[in-house]
């Protein structure tokens, strides 16, 4: 059968849920148990509210100054090198996350006792005749709840210990203040007094606990064994190193190699000018030798006739030299005059007699005459002399050429013996330079520590109270529009529930688009509800016209 | 009677009821005369899924508006013959109708009763109230009798049982174009409804709409057509 309407309601896929028949029209529908519920809700939300015991805060304030002390950190006493860190002190954050420890809270929880953190005190006993009626009423209906859910707190039992501690860390809160170094330390409790007191004992506990963290009497003795360690490691290395020098002879690597490298270059550059020397010798002596090689080594010479002194000329000479001195030397002495007349009379006449003689005889005459003799040739014989210096010279530079190379060899395995060396040299060397160092640096927080332990023996401390606990004078909680909201909440959403339940869960058909979306029919036609067609009678009168 | 405005002859209060629902009535109608363009003969099943979801009312209501606003002959046939009701409504003979015609009592002709006020209109009552004989549509005789009135005017209604309950409703099917289904609000079921479709859809008719009865907003708005 061809279908009757060209456009037939299509039922979308998986649109049988229809959100606004779920939601809305459900609202609607189940109105007065949304209501009654949500009323419920508030109800709740009241009578937790009312439950809720008054707080008080209690406020102090810590200035937080670090010192050297402080900027001690545990790497720096481990002996880590932390370059990014050294130096740089904790800060307040650094210093609010070591007072946030829970041994603190435990600590000040059994100094006060469970009881005091613990134990909710009646607020119909705070009221007097000034108190307001409402408040009365509602501190009545407070201690009326209180009552009903008051537990008895065993001072000893370790549940009543833990949960102290958890309350008053909840109950605690340390926060900072803008461009100031102090920590705001806000503590609640359930009565101003108590209040004040927990304030006051969390911040001795907070001062306590800073001095046990950063002391430096604990440590001393941590570092007086790093520095022994230190000074034992540095002796180890600086011994294996010693070792290995001797070992390896070579004492100390830079200044050997330096040595080598020196030598080995002047040893060059003799060479260079050995060598040098050398091609000159050898070009000297090829030149003599081309030389020598146009001389002969005799020659022809013509010997001059030797002319020498006449022996009779001289022996009169001598004669008459002596004639003349005895003249000289003839005095009056022994002699007389007469006689001394006499004889310089006769050796005049002597004188005389030689002058004449010494005047016919020649002074010299020649001893040898002249003549030609095969003699050597000096020229010859000297550039053969020559020639021969220059060998020997040229035979001592290639000795001393042949000397330097060895020399030269030495020098390089020297220089490579030295080279094998200069690993393990380097490692030894940086290896006691650290432990050096690092004994240094020991030693140089061992002088801080006790340098600080001296001011913590005087009382020093990074952490001062600057405002003193104070005493509340205004509750600063609860707040119980929290609760009110959210027992309205829960209410309107159990309503919500339970509406959507009833439509989701309900069999039966009630809306047009319940029809046009889950089972895709059009609705051509709604008769609304009437009273009037409600009462009509069935049945029918057989003769009715 | 002479009607001065259109008066089934009922008791006022059945009168009040039709002209009631007329206004509401006007969408049916008025969906259900698109159908017959193109058609010699437009046949609708009115049908739900339980007793008392006001199927007769709204059938009635939707042939007296075809009547009245199509110019176009109508009939009205009830096929509900355990409780018959439409004489009622329309201020016709209760007697005699479908039963007595079907076991042979009456003729066809006298079965069929002008509506007093809608002289266009003819219905089929009921008849004389009884229980249906078990296969009594599906026999020769009431098919070739149910066809000759399903092809009697340019519009024929059948006020059907509820067809859950009554299986003659579903030899009634193949006599029609189409099926309304009414259902009654806060009352028939998803599951029922759900039923009844598929019966409609496996005998090959198509549900040319549904008529929800009853029907109370939970909210200040939403659809209702």
């Amino acid at each position: 059968m061809d279908p009757m309407f060209s456009d037939p309601v299509e039922e979308e896929e998986g649109s049988s849920l229809d959100l606004k028949v779920l939601v809305l029209y459900g609202l609607f529908r189940s109105k007065t148990w949304v209501l009654f519920l949500t009323g419920l809700g508030l109800v709740g939300g009241l009578v937790v509210g009312a439950s809720m015991p008054n707080e008080y805060q209690s406020e102090a304030r810590l200035r937080y100054v670090p010192g050297e002390r402080d900027k001690l950190t545990d790497d720096d006493l481990a002996g880590i090198e932390n370059v990014d860190r050294r130096g740089a002190a904790p800060g307040i954050t650094d210093e609010i996350m070591l007072l946030e420890n829970p041994l603190i809270y435990q600590r000040v929880a059994a100094e006060v006792g469970p009881a005091k953190i613990l134990d909710i005190p009646d607020p119909a006993e705070m009221d007097t005749d000034s108190t307001a009626l409402p408040a009365r009423v509602m501190h009545a209906l407070q201690s009326y709840l209180l009552k009903l859910r008051k537990k008895t707190i065993v001072e000893d039992s370790p549940k009543a210990k833990t949960a102290a501690w958890q309350k008053l860390r909840a109950s605690t809160q340390l926060l900072t203040v803008r461009n100031a170094a102090t920590i705001r330390v806000l503590v609640r409790s359930y009565s101003p007094e108590r209040a004040q007191e927990l304030c006051g004992a969390l911040v001795q506990a907070f001062q306590e606990r800073h001095r046990e963290v950063f002391s430096a009497e604990a440590r001393l003795e941590d570092q007086r064994k790093k520095v022994a360690e230190a000074r034992e490691a540095y002796q180890k290395a600086e011994s294996e190193w010693n070792d290995y020098r001797s070992t390896c002879g070579v004492f100390d690597y830079e200044a050997e190699r330096e040595r080598n490298e020196a030598a080995l270059q002047s040893i060059d550059e003799k060479l260079e000018l050995h060598k040098t020397e050398m091609l000159k010798l050898k070009a000297s002596i090829h030149r003599y030798q081309e030389h020598i090689a146009t001389l002969e080594p005799l020659i022809d010479v013509y010997v001059e006739p030797v002319i020498g002194p006449n022996p009779e000329y001289q022996r009169l000479s001598e004669q008459r030299a002596d004639l003349l001195a005895e003249k000289t030397l003839l005095v009056e002495g022994s002699l007389s005059t007469r006689q001394v007349e006499l004889r310089r009379e006769e050796i005049e006449k002597q004188l005389e007699k030689l002058q004449k003689v010494l005047d016919e005889t020649p002074p010299v005459n020649t001893i040898i005459p002249a003549r030609t003799e095969r003699r050597t040739n000096e020229e010859y014989t000297q550039t053969q002399a020559q020639l021969l210096a220059l060998q020997a010279e040229l035979d001592g530079v290639i000795a001393e050429i042949d000397r330097l190379e060895e020399s030269r060899k030495a020098k390089g395995e020297e220089r490579e013996r030295i080279a094998e060396c200069k690993d393990s040299h380097f490692m030894h060397r940086t290896e006691t330079e650290n432990a050096k160092k690092d004994l240094e640096y020991q030693q140089e927080q061992l002088a801080k520590l006790e340098k600080l332990a001296i001011a913590e023996m005087k009382g020093a401390s990074a952490l001062k109270p600057y405002w003193e606990p104070t005493l509340p004078l205004t509750k600063s909680g609860p707040s119980r529009l929290g609760p009110l909201l959210a027992g309205i909440a829960l209410g309107l959403a159990l309503g919500m529930l339970l509406a959507i339940l009833r439509q989701l869960l309900d069999s039966h058909l009630r809306y047009p688009e319940t029809l046009e979306r889950a089972f895709g029919l059009r609705v051509i036609g709604v008769v609304p509800e009437s009273r009037r067609l409600r009462n009509l009678p069935k049945e029918q009168d057989q003769d009715a016209a | 009677m002479t009607p001065q405005r259109p008066n089934f002859g009922a008791s006022a209060p059945l009168q009040q009821a039709i002209e009631g629902i007329q206004p509401l009535a006007e969408t049916i109608w008025s969906n259900l005369a698109l159908l017959s363009q193109g058609r010699q003969h437009t046949r609708i099943l009115f049908t739900s899924t339980e007793e008392r979801a006001g199927t007769t009312l709204v059938a009635a209501a939707t042939a007296f508006g075809l009547a009245r606003n199509t110019r176009s002959d109508v009939t009205v046939v009830e096929a509900n013959l355990a409780r018959p009701a439409l004489s009622a409504y329309l201020g016709t003979k209760a007697t005699p109708g479908l039963s007595d015609l079907l076991v042979g009592q009456a003729h066809l002709d006298d079965c069929l009763h002008l509506v007093p006020g809608c002289l266009s209109l003819a219905a089929m009552p009921g008849g004389t109230s009884r229980e249906v004989i078990a296969g009594e549509f599906a026999a020769p005789g009431a098919r070739d009798m149910l066809e000759t009135v399903a092809t009697r005017t340019p519009f024929v209604i059948f006020d059907g049982p509820p067809l859950l309950t009554h299986p003659e409703t579903r030899d009634l099917l193949q006599h029609v174009d189409g099926v309304v289904l009414v259902l009654r609000a806060r009352t028939s079921k998803k599951s029922s409804a759900r039923q009844v479709i598929e019966r409609i859809e496996e005998a090959g008719v198509e549900v040319v709409g549904s008529v929800l009865n009853r029907f109370k907003r939970d909210a200040p708005f939403g659809s209702t057509t």
